[in-house]
């Protein structure tokens, strides 16, 4: 009699297993409709929620297009939305005689360290958690990123005013930060400054197995900062609505980068958590 | 929590001190691992120096009997870990505790516990220290046997994701048959038959905004184990349905393996020959894991683990993706007091393995092939790609000369398609020839001094090294020493010298080793599962106990 009752206990899990299965038909993808966020709270100046991905990478990283091809694609449905960054580092950066351009930057070295990212390619969304993780699988972004744009209220809006003199190659960016809510929190304001569109070597195992692609398109490079890497603080304690604060940096570009390709990005993120509440970014030459 | 696992480490070592006045209370066993090194920078190697300056990974298990009773409990400490291992292993606690117990036919299981069904295509979880990986679950397990012959298993829960569980739930069913017990005129049969199968099931919700995910997805497999005699052949084919994930780019073919096992033994000749085929078979509990992280499968590896350290300069880590290829072995010994087997025999072990990528053609004409959020590719089953994931012919002659001196020596023929691998150093393909003489030399019946001489040669990578090492072993001690030159690095500067010494003392069940040196960047493997390890310089301690 005890055997029978396991016996169908035994079935009764082989039955139910059996059905748990879920087959997709295509079409794969989901035609997502993102709808704009609500400014209708902010004053003069329209903004926006943004997510910054921040894409952990490296030239000899054989998975890594794999990752920028899921950027790409999340950009193509989020548009500006995202603000992506691209930062080399961890083990596959190295450089020989075909692969000449250092990419990693002590900003990109001091997150990839502090984040304990690990390994790439590997993504932080907001520097923020999901699934219990903070650095993320490039599969997982998606859902990150529809999880920190699902909150549609700004509580701080990031504005970027740059001018760029083409003579001595001197940028100014003014950044404003608005607050849209009473709270009270310590906040930092981090700006860094990325190239775009670089054409240099990467090997992709998945794509070109037979060899590495030599006129890759390397985008969204990080290539410095402007404040340092957790940016500086800016507030601390009570924020009131409405609140403005306004930062000037300069920068002189290095010679060798495309001034034309260049962007700054500015965000706010909590100075203990590192955590990013919102971004923005804008060209140089804008 | 907390709580628990106090209460229970209390009960445990109450059991322990009782245990000495009463028998009838049960037994407790256990075993301890440290691992300690103390970091030098070195910036002709690459080798670094954490903020703490030193790293500490620390083990212990603690396993109660009593009857049909077990419970047990494993303490884990990482202070910080040492490098090459995940930073989120840091900290301390009790990640691993059971209890179980038998009543007749079943055995119940709850709390943490490894299992396998059959090969590993569908189920194995497991844990690898060396290798950074512990795929424990944590719930339920359930053996039962309710006829002669007829072993079923079933487990369900969530796998160990360092210090936490992963977010995907793992449920699972396994039967297997002994035909010759279940049928008794078949009892006496020369010829064994032993048939199997599992389902495995996992969850995990989507909450992807562009692709449709399965939340549920399935893998089974079937297997036969056959022994008649000298001979053996064993199989086991497996099946997932779409399983869309960060390792295979979010396609959503479905994924097979195949891998097949043939024996013949007799007294002094071996023969074993398998072949295996992966196509899309990479099987995690969390669709968004790290390759490394929270695998449910394990696809078996055909290839030889070298234990020589340039024999295993280029290990071969098993592709799930996508990987087809064969091995054989023949080792044959040839008679003692013979004209070729000299006075006491000598050993012929003959290994070759090739794997090549899978084929894969296009869907149709406007899907690359692997493209996020299609059916990834066409494969023929059979077909071999071009590609050559890695070839290793090693060759390796074993013989005892006299009472004093026994010798080995070993040939290596390999080919390591580096692109696939992404070891850190980017070359496409290494070609490379390693030849090993090892000679040990008998003092006395317990002390003995033994010799090692390695060279590999390559125009790939690092290009040539040689290797000499010398050991001596006497009645609890070991010392060695040895030098690891990479004098044919083509970059002058890197040719360094990797010189590395180390003393053991061994006494019962308590081993303890002090090192001093160099150790290269590489990467170590088992069983086709590998783990980067960074290049370090400095002192290394590591102890092991065990009850």
């Amino acid at each position: 009699m005890i055997m029978k009752k396991y016996t169908i206990i035994i079935v009764s899990l082989l039955i139910g297993f059996s059905y748990s299965c879920d087959k997709i038909e295509e079409p794969f993808k989901e035609i997502v409709d993102v709808t704009p966020v609500d400014t209708s709270n902010t004053t003069t100046r329209v903004y926006v929620k943004r997510v910054m991905v921040e894409d952990f990478t490296g030239h000899k990283c054989t998975y890594c297009p794999a990752a920028h091809r899921e950027l790409d694609d999340l950009i193509a449905v989020y548009g500006s939305k995202i603000v992506p960054l691209t930062i080399h580092a961890g083990d596959f950066t190295g450089l020989d005689a075909e692969f000449i351009t250092d990419f990693t930057t002590t900003e990109g070295t001091a997150i990839y360290t502090d984040f304990q990212v690990g390994s790439t390619p590997k993504g932080l969304v907001d520097r923020t958690i999901y699934d219990g993780n903070l650095s993320l699988f490039f599969s997982a972004w998606g859902a990150a990123i529809q999880q920190q744009l699902a909150d549609t209220l700004i509580k701080v809006g990031v504005f970027i005013e740059n001018s760029y003199n083409d003579a001595n190659r001197e940028l100014t960016s003014e950044i404003s930060v608005e607050f849209f809510d009473n709270y009270s929190d310590t906040l930092s304001l981090a700006v860094y400054y990325l190239q775009d569109s670089i054409i240099a070597p990467q090997i992709d195992g998945a794509q070109y197995p037979n060899d590495h692609v030599h006129d890759y398109e390397h985008k969204h490079v990080l290539r410095g900062s402007l404040s340092g890497t957790y940016g500086e603080e800016i507030i601390s304690g009570i924020i009131t609505k409405n609140q403005i604060i306004e930062k000037t940096y300069k920068l002189t570009l290095d010679s060798e980068f495309n001034e034309d390709k260049c962007t700054i990005v500015a965000f706010v993120l909590d100075t203990e958590t590192k955590e990013i509440l919102n971004v923005e970014e804008l060209e140089f030459k804008h | 929590m907390k709580k628990i696992i106090l209460l229970f480490t209390i009960l445990a070592f109450t059991f322990s001190s009782l245990q000495s006045q009463n028998a009838d209370l049960g037994q407790i066993h256990g075993n301890f691992q440290m691992d300690a090194q103390l970091y030098n920078n070195d910036s002709l190697i690459g080798a670094n120096v954490p903020s703490e300056k030193m790293g500490l990974n620390s083990y212990a298990n603690f396993n109660y009997t009593r009857g049909k009773f077990n419970a047990g409990i494993r303490y884990e400490g990482y202070f910080p870990a040492l490098n090459g291992f995940d930073a989120k292993n840091n900290g301390v606690g009790i990640p691993y505790k059971y209890a179980s117990y038998t009543s007749e036919d079943l055995t119940v299981t709850v709390g943490n516990f490894y299992e396998q069904f059959g090969n590993g295509l569908v189920l194995r979880v497991y844990e690898d220290k060396a290798l950074d990986y512990d795929y424990a679950l944590e719930g339920v397990k359930l053996n039962y046997k309710p006829y002669k012959g007829v072993y079923i298993k079933a487990v369900y829960g969530k796998q160990r994701y360092y210090w936490n569980t992963g977010t995907g739930l793992v449920r699972g069913i396994d039967g297997e048959f002994a035909i010759n017990d279940i049928i008794e005129k078949l009892a006496d049969k020369k010829t064994k038959l032993t048939l199997g199968g599992s389902f495995v099931s996992k969850y995990q919700a989507d909450k992807d905004p562009i692709y449709k995910l399965p939340e549920n997805v399935g893998a089974s497999a079937a297997r036969i184990n056959l022994y008649r005699g000298k001979f053996s052949l064993t199989g086991e084919y497996a099946y997932k349905i779409n399983d869309p994930s960060g390792v295979n780019d979010k396609i959503y073919k479905p994924g097979e393996a195949l891998i097949v096992n043939a024996t013949y033994s007799q007294k002094g000749l071996g023969i074993y020959a398998s072949a295996k085929r992966v196509d899309n078979m990479s099987f995690q509990s969390d669709r968004n894991a790290d390759g490394k992280d929270l695998n449910i499968n394990s696809l078996p590896d055909i290839t030889k683990t070298h234990s020589y350290a340039l024999l295993a300069m280029y290990p071969y880590a098993i592709q799930p993706n996508g990987e087809i290829g064969f091995q054989a072995e023949v080792i044959y010994k040839i008679k003692k007091k013979s004209l070729l087997g000299g006075k006491y025999g000598t050993t012929i072990d003959v290994n070759y393995s090739r794997v090549h990528n899978i084929q894969e053609t296009q869907i149709n004409d406007t899907i690359a092939i692997g493209e996020s959020g299609s059916l990834g590719y066409n494969s023929n089953f059979f077909e071999f790609s071009k590609e050559v994931f890695f070839s290793d012919l090693n060759i390796e002659i074993s013989r005892k000369f006299n009472k004093k001196v026994k010798a080995t020596v070993v040939y290596q023929n390999l080919v390591f398609n580096n692109s696939v691998f992404n070891n850190g150093n980017y070359h496409k393909t290494i070609y490379s020839d390693v030849a090993i003489a090892d000679i040990t030399y008998k003092f006395t019946s317990r002390k003995a001094l033994r010799t090692e001489m390695q060279w590999l040669r390559t125009n790939q990578d690092k290009g040539e090294w040689g290797m000499l090492m010398l050991e001596y072993s006497m009645p609890h001690w070991f010392f060695s020493v040895w030098d690891m030159y990479n004098y044919g690095n083509p970059e002058e500067n890197k040719q360094v010298h990797y010189y590395y010494g180390a003393v053991g003392y061994i006494n019962k069940a308590n081993r303890i080793q002090i090192g001093y040196g160099r150790q290269r960047e590489g990467v170590i493997c088992a069983g086709g599962v590998c783990r980067y390890v960074p290049a370090s310089n400095g002192l290394s301690v590591s102890i092991t106990s065990s009850f």
